[in-house]
């Protein structure tokens, strides 16, 4: 008795979070959509009348400004609010451009093996020998940054779990007898990858998808933090937690609230993450 | 073994060369030089001039043998900025970066494995659940805000440590602390995962029945085995955590590599950022390597296949 009450619990614990994830990130989702309609004010209209207003929770906070405002006298939840476009944005731009660039590497290396599997490992090498900060950091320096130019640079150094995970994948369905069937009935090789085995992979590629989302929007956020990366005046979590640094004596909540907001958001794609692969394959179960 | 580590050591060495060439080419692909260099009130000569002088003129191969061959000699150029050789200005800012990121391995392994083999012993209990969680909420927490969070608590409010610099070793303790918690993660779901694998195998089970003592067993067979791959993750961890104190170096104004890098950075000093992201990436290079040789050391399952 006691045995699978033990085994219960942790896999309703399991389903609660994935529901609980999957609620958040829905929730900030529709928030980043609707951002114009349920923002209270505009996130770029400077009030210098109206500065540093603290939060409602504090004792001079008001209700006109309920995450009170910043430095130049913009609305903090407005700005949060729009802030989850960027940062959904990014998540979603960056786990799409990776994932196209490792699914093919991955794709291409598991399925001919050979000589083209050693070049795709030879890259991948590379790719994580280089640190991927300090090089974002760099490009970003150089170009310019831009919400543009942040997507391309981490879409293009944050491919390499996808296609570690789908070269290993597409390896052990190369073998199977549908892949063998398909190849022997004259399928091309790219009808083959894409169209037998890539649909088998779709469980793991939304596991990766997770992480790699979750993953952007930390980078983002560190970047804009750092200066450079979505520039200002755009309401990125990571710049608000910028221009609140100098704040920190006496007025601490400006870094709270949009770190939070990062924070939770990240935690809600990760529980997705963790929930889909326990419904989809239990045995990759950490 | 000689065999495996030739392999490997030839491997390291062509990974070496095309990332010097990929650290060389980014920097010039990603925009004009001298015109970056010059700023942008220069004009049409004032670019020429500069390119001539720092002879970004020449073609591309030429720079880049000619860059390679001073490389080779423990030339990395002068900084843009001053006339101090880069070497000189990286090796003066190790010892800050190095004690940041290997004090907070150390501290992170000193959680990470015994959290790891408590969750194994009980695995699916509300033990193994909250180590599980703690590493989800380490895997979502932005470092640069921890930080400025432990500032705020440990800084501001209680005034029990500095804020900034670093000087003494009670600068060091936030850093350590937050990057150590980035780290936790993925090694705690490594060890983990090896002893819930190892616990599970003949040999423990053939331990335990012939009666050995369970701590006996615990950590003379299981746990030695179960770290071999951590070994392995804890060497590419370096790595990661030498290229991530950027942003905590910037946090806590520590004076090491990664605040060298930012200031490079933000004022477009090539020589120093090309060096710097080359040191790096040579340094995680030769630490997979090593990482590598141990496992195979350890584990002769890999010296077969690798």
């Amino acid at each position: 008795m006691t045995a699978i009450a033990e085994r219960r619990w942790p896999d309703a614990f399991r389903h609660a979070s994935l529901a609980a994830g999957g609620g958040v990130v829905l929730l900030v989702a529709l928030m980043a959509l609707l951002a114009p309609l349920v923002a209270p004010h505009d996130p770029f209209l400077q009030n210098l009348d109206h500065r540093l207003i603290p939060p409602v929770w504090e004792a001079e906070g008001r209700w006109a400004h309920p995450l009170g405002t910043d430095a130049l006298g913009r609305d903090y939840l407005s700005r949060l609010i729009h802030g989850a476009r960027i940062s959904l944005l990014i998540a979603l731009a960056v786990g799409l451009l990776s994932g196209l660039i490792g699914t093919g590497l991955g794709l291409a290396a598991g399925y001919y093996g050979g000589w083209v599997d050693t070049a795709v490992l030879f890259v991948l090498t590379n790719r994580l020998a280089m640190p991927g900060v300090l090089i974002t950091l760099a490009v970003v320096a150089i170009v310019g940054g831009s919400l543009t130019v942040v997507i391309l640079v981490l879409g293009f150094l944050n491919w390499d779990r996808f296609a570690v995970v789908v070269r290993s994948a597409a390896q052990r369905e190369a073998n199977r007898d549908y892949v063998l069937a398909a190849s022997a009935h004259g399928s091309s090789a790219l009808r083959i990858m894409l169209a037998e085995i890539l649909p088998n992979l779709v469980g793991p590629l939304l596991v990766v998808l997770t992480v790699e989302m979750a993953h952007a929007i930390l980078i983002e956020a560190a970047l804009s933090f750092l200066g450079l990366g979505v520039p200002p005046p755009n309401p990125s979590w990571g710049l608000m937690v910028n221009e609140a640094k100098d704040h920190i004596f006496f007025h601490p909540w400006m870094i709270f609230i949009p770190g939070i907001a990062i924070f939770t958001l990240v935690l809600a794609i990760n529980l997705v993450g963790d929930g889909l692969r326990d419904v989809l394959a239990p045995e990759w179960r950490p | 073994m000689w065999g495996f580590a030739a392999r490997r050591l030839v491997l390291a060495l062509l990974v070496s060369i095309s990332v010097s060439l990929i650290c060389f080419s980014l920097l010039r692909l990603s925009g004009d030089l001298a015109r970056a260099l010059a700023g942008p009130q220069a004009t049409a000569d004032d670019v020429v001039q500069i390119a001539r002088t720092y002879g970004l003129d020449r073609p591309v191969h030429v720079q880049y043998l000619d860059w390679v061959g001073r490389l080779l000699k423990g030339d990395l150029g002068t900084s843009f900025f001053g006339a101090t050789p880069v070497l000189e200005a990286i090796l003066a800012r190790v010892p800050v970066t190095l004690t940041l990121a290997i004090g907070a391995l150390l501290l992170a392994l000193a959680f990470a494995i015994p959290l790891g083999v408590l969750a194994a012993l009980k695995p699916n209990t509300w033990l193994d659940r909250g180590v599980a969680a703690l590493a989800v909420t380490g895997q979502a927490m932005p470092s640069f805000w921890l930080g400025l969070i432990l500032i705020w608590v440990f800084g501001v409010r209680l005034r029990l440590l500095p804020i900034a610099g670093s000087e003494s070793w009670r600068h060091f303790i936030l850093p350590t602390c937050v990057l150590a918690y980035a780290a936790v993660p993925a090694l705690m779901r490594l060890v983990r995962a090896g002893m819930v694998e190892v616990l599970a195998s003949d040999y423990i089970r053939t331990a335990r029945a012939m009666g050995l003592a369970p701590l006996a067993i615990l950590f003379k067979y299981a746990l030695r085995n179960a770290l071999v791959p951590v070994i392995a993750l804890a060497a590419v961890q370096l790595g990661s955590l030498l290229a991530g104190s950027v942003v905590i170096e910037a946090v806590f104004g520590l004076n090491g590599i990664g605040q060298l890098a930012w200031t490079s950075i933000s004022r477009n000093d090539f020589p120093v950022v090309q060096s710097i992201v080359l040191v790096v990436s040579l340094l995680y290079i030769l630490l997979t390597f090593l990482g590598d040789l141990l496992n195979a050391a350890v584990d002769p399952r890999i010296r077969s296949n690798g």
